[in-house]
């Protein structure tokens, strides 16, 4: 038998200055590429994957932001400036995020945050066609479409999610 | 890499490029071309050297929407495969034009 053993269950922990780092998704993509097999056009996949569920970690678990100041364009604006201010300044909290072979061609994904947690938008009243205006929640919305499966466990500071390594 | 502004000669329409990666990176540069954006009728955002594109560049769609009002028409230009996907995605291909 050639084929090199690979990894059943890696985890990183970035801590907080290193998640400043521009290139911490690429080097988590690569680190993730090279542990385990992921074909080559789940690996985009992969790289835009991290950086939704990292982003949304950083963004509303670590520096507690508030997705709904992106509701109108200068809140928007707001939002980036008020984002790069606080990261620039990290200096505590962190991001454990476990990798876990559980098929073949799956792999398991855990990004838990130091946060407190939030609580998911379960009101879909105002679903308007309006509503995909919204400057917020497509995040989420990429996150699932890449996904085979996407769980909150706990106090909504771990998302646990399903990803096929291969296209099915 | 990057972002560009390039105005057509009879002035009306501007189109800006995003070359490489369309994210958060590229903010500042991206909200620097509204400068370039002044007067014109169109915008063309050329996507066709668009290597990557996340949330964040969804965004910046929707900020520039707002900047330059609906009297203005914003044309996506000849998407890559990833990016046309993440449009789709998000829907966004029911709030853009998008010219293949």
């Amino acid at each position: 038998m050639s084929a090199l053993a690979k990894a059943e269950v890696r985890e990183w922990l970035f801590h907080g200055a290193d998640l400043n780092n521009t290139s911490l998704i690429d080097d988590l993509v690569h680190s993730v590429c090279t542990e385990f097999t992921v074909s080559a056009e789940r690996r985009v996949d992969l790289e835009l994957l991290f950086c939704e569920v990292i982003t949304n970690s950083i963004d509303h678990g670590i520096l507690g932001l508030d997705s709904r100041m992106k509701k109108d364009p200068s809140g928007f604006e707001q939002f980036f400036i008020s984002r790069a201010s606080k990261l620039a300044g990290l200096t505590d909290g962190y991001i454990k995020i476990c990798v876990e072979q559980i098929l073949p061609q799956r792999i398991r994904i855990s990004v838990q945050d130091s946060g407190a947690g939030f609580v998911f938008p379960q009101d879909n009243s105002d679903q308007t066609p309006d509503c995909l205006l919204l400057a917020y929640g497509r995040g989420l919305l990429i996150i699932r479409n890449l996904c085979h499966s996407m769980t909150h466990i706990g106090n909504g500071n771990c998302i646990v999610l399903e990803f096929d390594t291969f296209q099915s | 890499m990057g972002v560009t502004a390039h105005r057509s000669e009879d002035g009306e329409e501007v189109t800006v490029t995003v070359a490489g990666r369309f994210d958060y990176r590229v903010y500042d540069s991206f909200k620097a071309s509204y400068a370039s954006l002044e007067n014109s009728q169109q915008i063309n955002v050329d996507l066709s050297k668009t290597e990557y594109m996340d949330s964040s560049a969804l965004g910046m769609l929707l900020m520039l929407r707002e900047h330059v009002g609906r009297a203005v028409s914003i044309l996506l230009v000849n998407p890559t495969p990833d990016v046309q996907r993440v449009l789709s995605i998000a829907n966004f291909d029911k709030l853009f034009a998008i010219k293949p």
